[in-house]
């Protein structure tokens, strides 16, 4: 694609992913009042940033209401960074509160933020882990679109028999088979520190073993083959038509029937990605998620168009020799 | 630890920092061998 | 000969009567998988999760070891180019799909009838139903996915170790559901509900894969 040889688009694209990846991890957390009060409870979390609009200051600290409209007040502790005093009425702010058991209040912690322009969403039992979905997430999504695509590439070979789909489709799944590996580091490295350890045999963790196992598959065909290139590339291209079946099982299929650890295992819904086409999932950390698929999809047809031009050199060469 | 725990954050930000940078430079280096061999034929 | 499927089926059913060599490579490979487990686990109790794993290694490998005949054989015998140009493509995969799918299910009873003598205290089966029905849509896929796939290598000038190593993955979806499936099938007398999402998946997979291998045949038969 003429697209990604201007290098004024690819730096805005590298700008633009650094930003992102930027206010994604710099974004603060805003829970609710009743997330501080059963991460205390459940003994999981002492401190909890709660999201919460001031309504009202007086001597002891201050009213707020989070989230949900649910009031709670803060009070001024000794424990305490700061005070009320500078706030304004219906100034938004991220306080990091410790939710005192026996008086059933809240204690301030910290300020961490006045009027943010965007909070992360608490989820409980992940807390700052919880950023990971913007790196994670994304990139099994791109991997997936990216055997799709390879896929096509493949069928479009077999129906125009020019191999210049032939080098997209190869590009594609390496590419696809890269976002897998990148998938598959991050949720371990996520893993180890929320599950315990870098690999449990998750169901969809096993799915993403099986999804690297085809395409090493894929890759190693093409080389064991000592055929024509012809021949090598008609058989290379029905597996992996003959594999992309296998694939929505895998990703889509397998994981939400069996019981698992990732959400939307074992009957609940997912997510994102379900059947009743709504989504459970915190409205500004959806967009950032779509955002950042869109970014990876960038960076990986870019990846894609950088691989196809050196097959394509590659078939040039061997032409030539 | 403690200088890791109180900086989570630029910590984060420059392992980020440097994964794209060094993803970009290896990506635009690449770009340039390619162009190259493209033009030379 | 005729020119259908039916008389690629027969075909290849007159030459496994004369060297009775699928079956009894496939009896062979049962024999040892139950030996070997035989041996190795003296007197231990084998739990159900424990027992479907055991009685589909046995299977996918069993499969690997017979299925993989059907297309390669002709190639080395040289008889390819001349089915060729006596049968259609379609009617070669028909022929050869009816043909593995019978011996997979052959596979698969005796597997079930092997395990039921040696193993007749742990695998206990409390719903036959179920667990009938799910081996026989495992076989279908099992056949279906190696019949395309032995045409595929057939092609290749090193056939043997890749068959495996080609199918593994592809099957895998199928491999998990239906030892999911057994799992239940050997744990609880109601195994419908448990295993009903299991059966949607082979289902939807033989489907899926019947239907792709009928889709792609000719581009691999066809030189």
């Amino acid at each position: 694609m003429r697209l990604f040889r201007s290098n004024i688009f690819l730096w805005c694209l590298g700008i633009a992913l650094a930003i992102q990846v930027y206010i994604a991890f710099e974004t603060p957390i805003g829970g609710s009042f009743s997330d501080a009060a059963t991460l205390a409870m459940n003994g999981m979390q002492d401190v909890t940033p709660v999201k919460a609009t001031l309504v009202s200051t007086d001597s002891s600290g201050a009213t707020f209401t989070d989230l949900y409209g649910q009031p709670g007040h803060v009070q001024i502790t000794n424990r305490s960074y700061g005070s009320f005093q500078s706030y304004k009425k219906r100034d938004v702010l991220v306080i990091s509160v410790a939710y005192n058991l026996a008086a059933k209040s809240f204690d301030l912690v910290e300020v961490v933020r006045v009027n943010p322009m965007m909070t992360f969403p608490m989820i409980q039992g992940l807390g700052e882990l919880g950023r990971n979905i913007l790196l994670h997430v994304p990139m099994a999504m791109v991997a997936f679109i990216a055997f799709l695509i390879g896929t096509i590439y493949s069928i479009m070979f077999l129906i125009k028999k020019d191999f210049e789909y032939d080098r997209h489709a190869r590009a594609a799944s390496a590419a696809g088979l890269l976002f897998t590996i990148l998938a598959t580091v991050t949720g371990s490295i996520w893993a180890r520190f929320s599950w315990g350890t870098f690999w449990n045999w998750d169901p969809r963790e096993t799915s993403i073993f099986i999804l690297l196992l085809i395409y090493a598959a894929y890759f190693m065909l093409r080389s064991l083959l000592e055929e024509s290139e012809d021949k090598k590339a008609r058989i290379a291209a029905v597996y992996n038509i003959i594999a992309f079946v296998s694939v929505p099982f895998l990703m889509f299929v397998v994981p939400r029937i069996t019981q698992s650890l990732h959400p939307g295992g074992g009957g609940t819904e997912a997510p994102v990605v379900n059947l009743s086409g709504q989504t459970h999932t915190d409205r500004t950390l959806l967009n950032m998620h779509w955002v950042s698929v869109v970014l990876f999809l960038f960076v990986f047809l870019w990846i894609k168009d950088m691989y196809t031009r050196i097959l394509r050199l590659e078939a040039k060469r061997a032409e030539e020799a | 630890m403690e200088f890791l725990e109180h900086h989570a954050l630029y910590v984060v930000g420059i392992i980020s920092a440097v994964i794209w940078l060094g993803l970009f430079l290896f990506m635009f280096g690449t770009e340039r061998r390619i162009r190259k061999l493209e033009s030379s034929k | 000969m005729t020119n259908g499927w039916a008389g690629v089926l027969r075909k290849d059913l007159r030459i496994e009567f004369r060297t009775r060599y699928g079956v009894s490579a496939v009896v062979m490979f049962l024999l040892i998988t139950v030996a070997v487990i035989l041996y190795s686990t003296p007197g231990e109790q084998l739990q159900p999760s424990i027992m479907s794993a055991l009685i589909w290694i046995a299977l996918f490998f069993g499969a690997m070891t017979g299925l993989a005949r059907s297309f390669v054989s002709e190639e080395e015998r040289g008889t390819a180019l001349l089915l060729r140009l006596y049968a259609s493509g379609e009617s070669v995969l028909i022929g050869k799909l009816i043909y593995n799918l019978g011996l997979m299910l052959m596979l698969a009873v005796s597997a079930v009838v092997f395990f039921l003598f040696f193993f007749a205290r742990d695998f206990n089966v409390r719903d036959w139903g179920v667990f009938w029905l799910q081996l026989m849509l495992g076989a279908v896929g099992i056949a279906a996915v190696s019949t395309i796939l032995s045409a595929l290598i057939s092609r290749a000038s090193q056939k043997g170790a890749l068959l495996p190593i080609l199918a593994l993955p592809v099957l895998m979806p199928l491999v998990i559901a239906t030892t999911d499936a057994t799992r239940i099938a050997l744990e609880v007398p109601n195994a419908w509900a448990g295993a009903r999402g299991d059966i949607l998946i082979l289902i939807s997979f033989d489907v899926a894969m019947i239907l792709v291998s009928y889709v792609l045949f000719d581009v691999i038969w066809k030189d």
